[in-house]
């Protein structure tokens, strides 16, 4: 199979207009012949065919802009089917979708709305639809490939940056507006210093400013100091109410950035279902107390929970499952993370097997794993591979509450305060101690049933708390 | 009676720019000038001036062969004649070249004074459509949708006793004496009285430069002055400051300059130089309808009068008194004329002063960068030209670049270079400023060595903590702008 690719017409030549395709898909193109005409910043001019075949597929459309040789579309032999080129979909992608657009059906819809871009698929279907599915499997199962579809790049056109830059940051997956908010120094991608003046990109990162949202007044759109004070000035003044006075302000980063995107991101994208039971704490406290005495090293409630759900998270297959892409897939470990707060944000760290492991080692593991967390010593791998989460809230007395799912795990289970309550056994009253677990799910993995048989073994381990060491 | 878009008043930087302008824009457009084209500075500044100073060079240089091995007779005297002749023929070929331009943009040149018309008094059509301008010349009326005013400066006068008398010159005059003064007092050390003083110095003239401030070049930075004063000193150019003259006495074809303090300088000949005021003579009719500021036109940011369809740029509005920025602001002006919203950002005007050495500036000066941010607010960088091998190699060490940088965003603020190539080197820095580039990334930036450049980019490396060619004891001591 033969790649038809945007040439690179002149030393100085970054981009090119596709103008428009003089073969239609299927019909046979000569070596040389031209094959589509093309716009340089210089000339237009007819682009020869690479090579003798067929037109596979048109994978561009006319009048799109793209970097020298980029892949067009593919000459073949007759019923070869084209190859499924992410990276032009991605770039296909930006160019045509519009902001919001990011599942597969409005892709679908972007696709199918324009004519042009439809014949182009319409003569290949089966190439079309390996081209939609692989967009699909972009989307759902990395959320950090998605979201460089929606950012990086060229995705906001207004501002501008080298076709250089923009391919650079295509396929790095770098969003521009990261780049720009960094020293402008020594980068490594020099295209960058055209769509903000150092001195802007310098203000723009003193005062927390993104660049992104100021207007660029200066030549091609450039955006100067004056721009970026602009902004802040507009800022200012749109934030000032007369009930209420701005504290103090500080820019979105480090864990807090990271856990608020996350959060956003499972929030917006999983069908999450809430689902409560009360559980009776009375003998697991109990339990606790006696397994205590004459411990040095105490055993926690919330050691004694992780253990109780990593065995029913062993038992249960379909809770260790995860949607990825077009699958269900199932993981055999129960990795169980468990919420640490930290100063500014969370983490979530994985003690894995832990249904193997005794109590007073997964007390020793959360407890150093922990510390780490608070430390900020923590490494990636150690709060990555988990296959479902718990969050204890039961030392802040809540009542109730809803976690949202550690993506791409299938859900998480909450812990509330412990409560005394009345409670009637064999007719006598009695006080118990209860807590509510508060589960969320993820409704394309489980239904309430799934979810309810995992509380249900939960609870039994909690109230037989014996079982938890067998 | 054709109707033109543009009707502007006066040749020079400001008016054949923006005809030009106006004209590639499509606009029909008319231009009055009432003497020559290009204005005071083709015609009586900026260029006839450096065919002076290049005299001055030139005689520079022949003081200095013999360090170089040159054995030649260092002797030299003045063919006044020969230097205006010299300096006509300069000036004959740009402002010919001026008539060429607005020739080839399809621009009509009427000459003769013009000036505004009050519309009740124009033609007919003009009383029909509201908003037409009327310009007079020569008796005959011309109808335009826009008039731009540029109608540039004139030399400033003093009410003083004396100052009305043929040895009192202006820079109008100065440059086409045909026999040099003896002496020679210039009544104001700015720009223009130190450039002719520089010039007339050289060619054998003894030169007393009077300057009514505390110190000569009073808009450049004040290291620049003191450097300029001391260079005038050591090559004989008597400096007085803070001194103001109270009369001139005029006896025996001699010039008595009497001052505030009772000194008494004796001279041949006087140049009045303490500035230039608005040339108002083509407001015509609208003299007192356009409203005015401290004597010059008052303009709004696109350069538009008190009354629309009016612009006014270059000298006459008192913004800048400089060509580079009356083309600026040419350019502009016939923009909005033609609709357009253009601002004009005047905000990295290089000034550039043609001495031997040749000072320059773009920017804030210290002072100014310290009152307006805080001498904390602020680092200076230095590099001398004494420690560039150019510099040394040219016989040109004396002198410095200076850059002032905010602390914050390490942007450059102001830079100021006294000596080398100082009014080329200028250009970098404004374009860079205008660029805004930052003082780090200069000092990163390769100059090719050996260039007089280098002490730039040396400058901004000193005021970031990044200079190699600096020992580190002359490095700038914390570089704060204190």
């Amino acid at each position: 199979m033969i790649e038809v690719f945007m040439p690179k017409a002149g030393m100085d030549m970054k981009e090119g207009t596709l103008i428009r395709w003089l073969k239609e898909v299927g019909e046979t193109v000569e070596l040389d012949e031209p094959i589509m005409e093309i716009e340089t910043d210089k000339i237009t001019m007819e682009a020869e065919s690479p090579g003798s075949g067929i037109l596979l597929s048109k994978i561009v459309e006319e009048g799109s802009v793209v970097p020298v040789l980029s892949v067009l579309g593919y000459i073949g032999e007759a019923g070869e089917l084209p190859p499924q080129q992410t990276s032009q979909v991605m770039n296909f992608a930006n160019s045509k979708t519009e902001e919001g657009e990011d599942s597969a059906r409005s892709f679908r819809d972007a696709v199918s709305a324009r004519g042009e871009a439809e014949e182009g698929f319409r003569d290949a279907v089966s190439a079309r639809d390996k081209v939609v599915e692989g967009f699909v499997n972009i989307l759902s199962s990395g959320n950090k490939t998605a979201e460089n579809a929606g950012t990086a790049g060229e995705y906001k056109g207004s501002i501008p940056a080298t076709p250089y830059a923009k391919k650079l940051a295509r396929e790095k997956g770098i969003d521009l507006c990261d780049i720009a908010g960094e020293n402008s120094m020594n980068g490594a991608i020099h295209g960058k210093d055209v769509m903000a003046t150092s001195l802007a990109k310098r203000v723009a990162e003193v005062n927390q400013v993104d660049l992104w949202e100021v207007a660029g007044s200066g030549k091609h759109g450039k955006i100067t100091r004056a721009d970026v004070e602009r902004q802040m000035q507009e800022f200012s003044e749109s934030s000032q109410n007369p009930f209420r006075t701005v504290e103090s302000r500080q820019k979105l980063k480090g864990v807090r950035k990271v856990v608020g995107k996350r959060m956003f991101e499972s929030y917006s994208q999983v069908p999450t279902v809430m689902q409560s039971m009360k559980a009776d704490m009375t003998k697991l406290l109990d339990f606790r107390r006696k397994l205590n005495e004459g411990r040095e090293q105490k055993i926690s409630l919330n050691d004694l929970l992780i253990k109780a759900t990593a065995t029913a998270v062993k038992e249960l297959p379909h809770v260790r499952t995860m949607v990825e892409g077009d699958e269900l897939v199932t993981y055999a470990e129960a990795n169980i993370g468990f919420a640490v707060a930290v100063e500014d944000g969370l983490y979530v760290p994985v003690i894995r097997n832990a249904d193997q492991l005794s109590v007073g080692e997964i007390s020793r593991q959360a407890r150093e794993l922990a510390k780490k967390a608070r430390e900020g010593t923590i490494r990636p791998d150690e709060f990555s591979g988990g296959t479902f989460s718990i969050s204890n809230m039961g030392m802040f007395d809540v009542y109730t509450f809803n976690p949202i799912i550690n993506q791409p795990e299938s859900g998480i289970l909450g812990i509330t305060g412990i409560e005394d309550v009345l409670k009637l056994v064999d007719g006598q009253v009695v006080v118990r101690k209860e807590a509510v677990l508060c589960m969320s799910y993820d409704h394309r993995v489980m239904d309430g049933v799934g979810a309810a048989k995992l509380k249900k073994r939960v609870k039994e381990l909690i109230e037989h708390p014996i079982e938890i060491l067998i | 009676m054709r109707q033109y878009d543009i009707a502007v008043i006066g040749g020079g930087p400001a008016g054949y720019i923006a005809a030009i302008s106006g004209a590639q824009m499509g606009a029909s457009v008319i231009l009055f000038e009432k003497s020559v084209l290009g204005g005071t500075c083709l015609n009586r500044g900026c260029i006839p001036t450096k065919t002076y100073l290049k005299g001055a060079e030139i005689i520079h240089h022949i003081r200095m062969s013999e360090r170089y091995g040159i054995v030649s007779n260092t002797e030299y005297s003045m063919d006044m004649k020969k230097a205006v002749g010299n300096k006509n023929a300069v000036v004959k070929q740009l402002t010919q070249g001026v008539g060429a331009l607005l020739r080839s943009n399809g621009v009509e040149v009427v000459y003769g004074d013009a000036c505004l018309a009050a519309a009740e008094s124009g033609c007919e059509r003009a009383k029909q459509v509201s908003g037409l301008k009327v310009v007079v010349c020569g008796g005959q009326e011309y109808v335009a949708h826009n008039v731009l005013l540029c109608g540039g400066s004139k030399a400033g006068r003093i009410p003083i006793p004396g100052i009305d008398h043929e040895n009192v010159l202006t820079s109008d005059e100065i440059l086409d004496l045909e026999q040099l003064p003896k002496r020679l007092g210039i009544i104001g050390g700015g720009v223009i009285g130190c450039e002719i003083g520089a010039a007339f110095s050289a060619y054998g003239c003894e030169v007393t430069i009077i300057e009514e401030q505390e110190r000569i070049l009073p808009q450049m930075d004040v290291e620049i002055s003191e450097s300029l004063r001391e260079t005038f000193q050591r090559d004989g150019i008597r400096v007085l400051t803070s001194s103001r003259v109270r009369s001139i006495k005029h006896a025996s074809g001699e010039c008595v300059l009497v001052c505030e303090n009772d000194d008494r300088i004796t001279v041949d000949k006087i140049l009045l130089s303490i500035g230039r005021t608005a040339d108002l003579s083509c407001l015509g009719a609208f003299k007192e309808q356009i409203a005015l500021e401290r004597g010059y036109v008052h303009t709004d940011e696109f350069l538009q009068t008190s009354i629309p369809g009016i612009y006014a740029p270059g000298d006459i509005n008192g913004k800048s008194m400089l060509a580079h920025a009356a083309f600026k602001m040419g350019e502009a002006a016939a923009k909005n004329a033609m609709g357009e919203r253009i601002s004009c950002d005047l905000c990295h005007i290089p000034g550039c002063i043609y001495t031997l050495p040749e000072c320059a500036g773009v920017g804030l000066t210290q002072e100014q960068a310290r009152r307006q941010m805080g001498a904390d607010q602020i680092l200076v960088g230095r590099f001398p030209f004494a420690a560039n091998g150019r510099a040394l190699a040219c016989g040109a060490g004396t002198g410095f670049v200076k850059v002032i940088v905010g602390r914050t965003y390490q942007e450059l603020l102001g830079v100021h270079i006294f000596g080398g190539m100082a009014t080329e080197m200028i250009a970098e820095a404004a374009s860079l400023m205008a660029a805004e580039v930052l003082a780090d990334e200069i000092g990163e930036m390769i100059h090719a060595h050996p260039t007089f450049s280098e002490a730039f980019m040396e400058a901004c490396a000193d005021a970031t903590g990044q200079s190699m060619h600096l020992p580190k004891s002359n490095r700038s001591p914390c570089r704060s702008g204190h």
